[in-house]
């Protein structure tokens, strides 16, 4: 079970009613067949994939989106490496709702956090509010990639989810690559995590690194 | 954390060889960190004295026989008691022949005004004044420290003003004996003159400046080809006394005092890095200390002494438990980081610890003193682990000023027996090598998918007193449960020192067990198990800890829950589909409707976090609690006509439930149970399923603060009247 090489954290963010968890039901559901789907959990998903070779986890923490839980956002999306913030091109506010999240992630978590900003229900185009060219300079000029969805048609999730996990693990290169303290918070929580699969031979490694 | 920045080389070679998932071979059995740490505190070790001299006390008969020559060769001592120590381990002495102690004449009118003065006991002369031909026997000095009686028997208190005196001219090595010669001659004359005047102006100072000299004079009976006091760079006492503090500012600090193979390692935030063997070239300049990985290349590492506190740590290595590793630890005053030195040779070890002990913080001479008499004390062939003094954790924590005191006091000598059994059954070559552990071990690797099993051996194997493990841990327990009543440590602190010991002991049963290894589901039992024997003996300690701290969070949360004890689903501001009532369009009154509230199960669930103990089970408890919500949701709608086509709850419904379920369930101590969780929840799973239920537990806790009634009712009765309104149907289906 432990074959996992990187786990990622995902937090999923967006008003009521946008149908975010809509969206990660649709990717977990329409895998199902697949083994390596993990226990669900109410809004709590995990889901394992290979990507370029690499088997990743993919944990997936879907958040409560109303005004009344805003300010309860940081201990979700703490430490995550992924954030979906998720709006309704239909519902103006929803968008608006969404860059703020956008803001107050890019201020809490800085470039360590890989941004996607999804459009859902492209199902219902000709109730469209939110014009796409909008929405996707917008998501150029935070950094973030716009995507185009619909949880209910099954449209561009799967790519959603594949490119978000492409770019994790480049974010995750590139920061390990460059400097260590920009990754802090990663590199935190991965060594945590490291550090308890008690098996006595993952000590070994550890302990030879010791005096140098 | 203090005491947990121990080592446990555990391994024992027999079990390697079953264990194919261990492809490092893990460190060689220094078995059973036992440790034979420095126990006294400063200068009011009165206790860990009295301890010592009834241990040397008791081996003393012994030689009487074999020291014939011990009384009185020289013409003038008079008034020799028989109770006059004797070496404790003679043949390791040229000396024994020599008889050292004289006594001088004018001693007899002095040596009442220093009865019942313990430090009388270190002024033991050991000049011989009349003995010219003969040698000091240093070895004598030691033991008499040990003796603080005989010393009131023995007149020789009164040469201490020969010792001072004596400190001008240099010491010399006799070649043939290897041993001090104090050029007794002079002092002799120095002595009958002026030893009246100045005993009774000798002050405390005084006496312990002669106390350390004449340990002193020890290290260099025991350094035999090394002058020690040249290497001091002391001649004079008063001097070498001052050089402590000078010594620092000396340009010539920086030259290399000391330089040798020590065996070197460190642990830092608990965790032990270096192997067993690993060996460095170590060269101390003033308060700095190079580490070299071999002799002749540059260093790789620069320790500076004055940031640290000085301990010992003698480690026992080999099986018959005769052979030991002397050795001291060099600690972060908060413990973060030890460095470890070991040597094989006791008299490298006394170099070192001489060497390095005045550029320690914290540093006193009489610990000094302390630490290098149980050195000597162990290192002595006869010498008996019957004062094994404290485990390593002891010792570790001593490094904590604060507790400092309480902690010597807890470790007298009612634990050696236990030790004495611990040697004699051999149960320090294999932690859980005796047949009743054994059959524990084998139980528990034949089922090692059963739970219960598991749980309630690892439990029984850990806790067991009668053997050094349950022994440790149980030392380790009853430390954790000081240091929590002490108030003086943080908080923080505690939960570091479990999860550490937690983490530590899971890597021993894994060892040991390793059939438990070859799963991650098997490892996380074990971790559980352990988690689970830590927290049966600590969890109303610390959770009384909590709920004292968080009183006024507890209150607050219980009286704003209490508010809402009457809401139902229906004011929870979520999708009707999760209101699980039968209300039908016509019925006006659902709220009422209904003498079990929905939900029932999951509030039930819910009611068992308090008499869960580990925050495994905590966690554990609010999933279920969460799951049962969903199947709730689901058993709801399995025989109802209009069962909507989506039932998947999302954090933005499942939060509100949740906080409706806490509410219900009228838990106490809300703010205090998350707390614990919180605080000693396996820190691994911040990142898994358990996190996520932690954050939303929280989230549900804020809610309930955040909350206010008449907002809820409104809203839900507006919210209800728009639903009357609109096809109920329609709302289901609007969100997908």
């Amino acid at each position: 079970m432990s074959d996992v090489e990187k786990s990622f954290k995902v937090v999923l963010l967006g008003e009521g009613c946008v149908g975010k968890t809509s969206i990660v039901l649709r990717y977990i559901q329409n895998t199902f067949n697949d083994k390596h789907l993990m226990t669900q959990h109410a809004g709590f998903f995990q889901k394992n994939i290979n990507i370029a070779g690499k088997r990743v986890q993919l944990t997936i923490w879907d958040t409560a989106g109303q005004e009344r839980f805003h300010a309860l956002g940081p201990i979700y999306y703490r430490g995550s490496q992924g954030a979906l913030v998720v709006y309704d091109i239909t519902d103006n506010d929803s968008f608006v709702k969404a860059k703020n999240w956008i803001k107050e992630l890019k201020t809490m978590l800085g470039n360590d956090i890989s941004l996607c900003i999804i459009g859902n229900k492209a199902d219902l185009e000709k109730s469209r509010v939110i014009p796409l060219a909008e929405a996707e300079s917008y998501a150029k000029s935070v950094g973030a990639i716009h995507y185009s969805t619909s949880a209910k048609l099954n449209k561009g999730v799967e790519d959603l989810f594949l490119d978000l996990t492409k770019r994790m693990l480049a974010n995750m290169n590139s920061s390990n690559n460059s400097t260590i303290s920009t990754s802090s918070n990663t590199s935190q929580a991965t060594n945590r995590s490291e550090r308890i699969p008690i098996v006595p031979d993952n000590a070994e490694p550890s302990r030879t690194t010791c005096c140098n | 954390m203090s005491f947990n920045d121990y080592y446990f080389y555990t391994p024992s070679p027999s079990s390697n060889s079953t264990t194919p998932t261990t492809p490092v071979s893990p460190p060689p059995p220094m078995n059973n960190y036992i440790n034979y740490s420095y126990t006294s505190s400063g200068t009011s070790s009165s206790n860990s004295n009295n301890n010592r001299n009834s241990f040397i006390q008791s081996l003393v008969p012994s030689y009487l026989d074999s020291i014939p020559s011990f009384t009185n060769s020289g013409s003038n001592s008079n008034t020799y008691n028989k109770d006059i120590p004797k070496p404790f381990d003679p043949s390791n002495f040229s000396l024994n022949n020599s008889n050292n102690i004289n006594n001088s004449n004018n001693s007899n009118d002095n040596k009442s005004t220093h009865l019942g003065d313990q430090f009388s006991s270190l002024n033991l002369n050991n000049n011989n004044n009349n003995n010219n031909n003969n040698n000091n026997n240093n070895n004598e000095t030691v033991t008499t420290n040990y003796y603080p009686n005989t010393i009131t028997t023995t007149p020789q208190v009164l040469n201490t003003s020969t010792s001072l005196n004596q400190l001008n001219t240099p010491i010399s090595i006799s070649s043939s004996s290897k041993s001090i010669n104090n050029n007794n001659n002079n002092n002799n004359n120095n002595n009958n003159k002026k030893t009246n005047p100045i005993i009774t102006t000798t002050t405390t100072d005084e006496i312990k400046k002669k106390q350390y000299k004449q340990i002193h004079e020890t290290y260099q009976k025991y350094s035999n080809d090394i002058n020690f006091e040249r290497r001091i760079g002391a001649s004079d006492y008063d001097s070498m006394a001052n050089m402590y503090k000078e010594s620092h500012h000396l340009p010539s600090s920086q030259s290399v005092i000391l330089e040798g193979f020590m065996y070197y390692n460190v642990v830092v935030m608990g965790q032990a890095k270096g192997d067993f063997n690993d060996n460095r070239w170590f060269v101390q300049r003033g308060n700095f200390l190079f580490n070299h990985l071999a002799k002749d290349i540059e260093p790789i590492d620069v320790i500076d002494l004055k940031r640290l506190v000085l301990n010992i740590d003698i480690r026992v290595v080999d099986d018959s438990a005769s052979a030991f590793r002397y050795g001291i630890s060099l600690g972060t005053p908060n413990n973060s980081i030890s460095h470890f030195f070991w040597s094989d040779d006791p008299k490298q070890c006394i170099l070192w610890l001489v060497s390095i002990a005045s550029y320690t913080t914290e540093f006193d001479q009489d610990k000094e003193m302390e630490m290098i008499n149980q050195i000597l004390e162990i290192s002595q062939p006869e010498f008996k682990p019957k004062k094994v003094l404290t485990f390593k954790n002891n010792n570790n924590s001593n490094n904590r000023q604060p507790k400092r005191k309480s902690i010597f006091e807890t470790n007298e000598i009612g634990k050696l027996e236990n030790f004495e059994f611990i040697f004699k059954n051999g149960l320090l070559n294999d932690i859980f090598n005796h047949d009743k552990q054994k059959q524990t071990i084998k139980l528990i690797s034949k089922n090692p998918d059963d739970k219960n099993i598991v749980i309630d051996n690892i439990l029984k194997l850990l806790l067991d007193q009668e053997f050094d493990l349950g022994f440790t841990l149980n030392n380790q327990i009853e430390m954790i449960e000081n240091k929590i009543s002490s108030d003086l440590v943080p908080m923080e602190d505690i939960s570091q020192s479990i999860h550490n010991i937690i983490y530590e002991y899971t890597q021993i049963c894994l060892h040991k067990l390793p059939e438990l290894s070859k799963t991650q589901e098997r490892c996380d039992l074990v971790r559980f198990a352990v988690e689970n024997t830590l927290f049966s003996c600590l969890y109303q300690t610390i959770l009384s800890i909590y709920t004292h701290k968080f009183f006024k969070e507890d209150e607050e949360l219980t009286t704003k829950a209490t508010q809402f004890l009457t809401i139902t689903p229906v004011h929870l501001d979520i999708a009707q589909k999760f209101w699980l009532v039968d209300g039908n369009e016509n019925d006006s009154d659902v709220v009422s409707d209904t003498t079990t509230p929905p939900y029932q199960e999951s509030i039930d669930l819910m009611k068992k976090l308090s008499s869960f103990t580990t925050p495994t089970e905590k966690i554990q408890c609010l999933i279920n609690v969460s799951d049962s919500i969903c199947k709730c949701i689901s058993n709801f709608w399995l025989n109802r006509p209009g069962k909507p086509s989506n039932l998947v709850l999302g954090a933005d419904d499942l939060l509100p439930l949740f906080t409706y379920v806490i509410i219900k369930s009228k838990v106490n101590n809300l703010y205090s149970e998350l707390m614990f969780i919180q605080d000693y929840l396996d820190q691994d799973l911040n990142r898994t399923v358990q996190g996520y239920f932690l954050v939303t537990f929280q989230t549900c806790l804020s809610l309930i603060n955040y909350w206010n009634l008449d907002e809820i009712l409104n809203k839900a009765s507006t919210q209800f009247e728009n639903i009357k309104k609109s096809n109920s149907q329609d709302f289901i289906n609007k969100e997908d």
